[in-house]
């Protein structure tokens, strides 16, 4: 089963105040020339962006976006009215995504294994953690620096592991959402979920440390 | 009294707040008495946060190439 249904709240994706989403449906639905295109140009970009964060290399997040588009056309008789169409767009691009994410064979997959934690045979760890800084970055120099860092961290997850992180942490799905639409068990979904942030914070913590006062 | 590595294993629950009572019990008496796992909590909690945050919504959109657009639209007129 793929993403069903979000958040009654709209999402914090759900940002385009300037496209009258209404005028721009009925067209789609008329069949006008030029509609299509307006919805490639107006909500692409952000689907684009949502797609990335799940297929990292470009040339399957553009494959996916593409599935994304030629698959709301078909089902816009199945848009209902009171929903907003960003939304609706948003989710089928994350299918898109995650169908094309079972489909594409990775010629070498990572192992998360490295990026644990290690723990001695009494259960302390290997290796002590050290405190992060709770302070804000001072500039958004800083903030965005942290921002890419971030992101191409999510991007070196093993597939498995950074969809779950990306449905839960980012997309807001609950476990049993992010189970029902990976088609896993909701044990699995947590267990996937947890050694993807641990792994993450792995990644981060050498900068994150040096940011200590 | 738990390890470390236990005490890791119930992150994930009391993030999600699926926690039980008895594991809380627990989890916030380790808390007391080990440093390294007070660093490590504060540490996942803000993996957490600057993954959500790296995602912005208000950032602007990926662009689109203008080839890109022009074969989405060419391929379903086709």
């Amino acid at each position: 089963m793929l993403v069903a249904e979000m958040s009654e709240n709209p999402p914090a994706h759900d940002l385009l105040p300037e496209l009258d989403e209404s005028d721009l449906l009925l067209r789609l639905r008329k069949r006008e020339p030029d509609a299509f295109e307006s919805m490639v140009r107006a909500f692409g970009g952000r689907m684009l962006s949502a797609i990335r964060r799940i297929l990292p290399i470009e040339a399957d997040a553009l494959d996916a976006l593409q599935d994304a588009f030629f698959s709301a056309f078909k089902a816009l008789d199945r848009f209902q009215a009171g929903a907003r169409f960003s939304t609706w767009l948003h989710r089928i691009a994350i299918n898109a995504a995650l169908m094309k994410l079972r489909t594409r064979m990775r010629k070498r997959e990572a192992s998360i294994e490295d990026l644990l934690p290690r723990y001695l045979d009494d259960g302390h760890p290997v290796e002590a953690p050290q405190p992060w800084t709770a302070d804000e970055p001072d500039s958004p120099l800083e903030r965005e620096e942290i921002r890419v860092l971030v992101r191409q961290a999510i991007e070196t997850l093993p597939d498995n592991y950074r969809t779950v992180l990306v449905l839960r942490d980012i997309e807001e799905l609950s476990t049993l959402e992010t189970a029902e639409t990976l088609g896993l068990t909701e044990s699995v979904v947590k267990v996937r979920l947890h050694r993807a942030r641990q792994a993450l914070r792995t990644l981060l913590d050498a900068r994150m440390r040096e940011r200590r006062p | 009294m738990i390890t470390c590595r236990q005490f890791a294993d119930l992150l994930v629950d009391y993030v999600d707040k699926t926690i039980t009572e008895t594991q809380l019990e627990i989890f916030e008496a380790h808390l007391k008495i080990c440093p390294g796992c007070v660093h490590y909590f504060g540490s996942y909690a803000t993996t957490i946060r600057l993954a959500k945050q790296s995602f912005d919504a208000t950032a602007p959109a990926q662009i689109i190439p203008e080839p890109v657009v022009r074969a989405i639209v060419q391929a379903r007129s086709t």
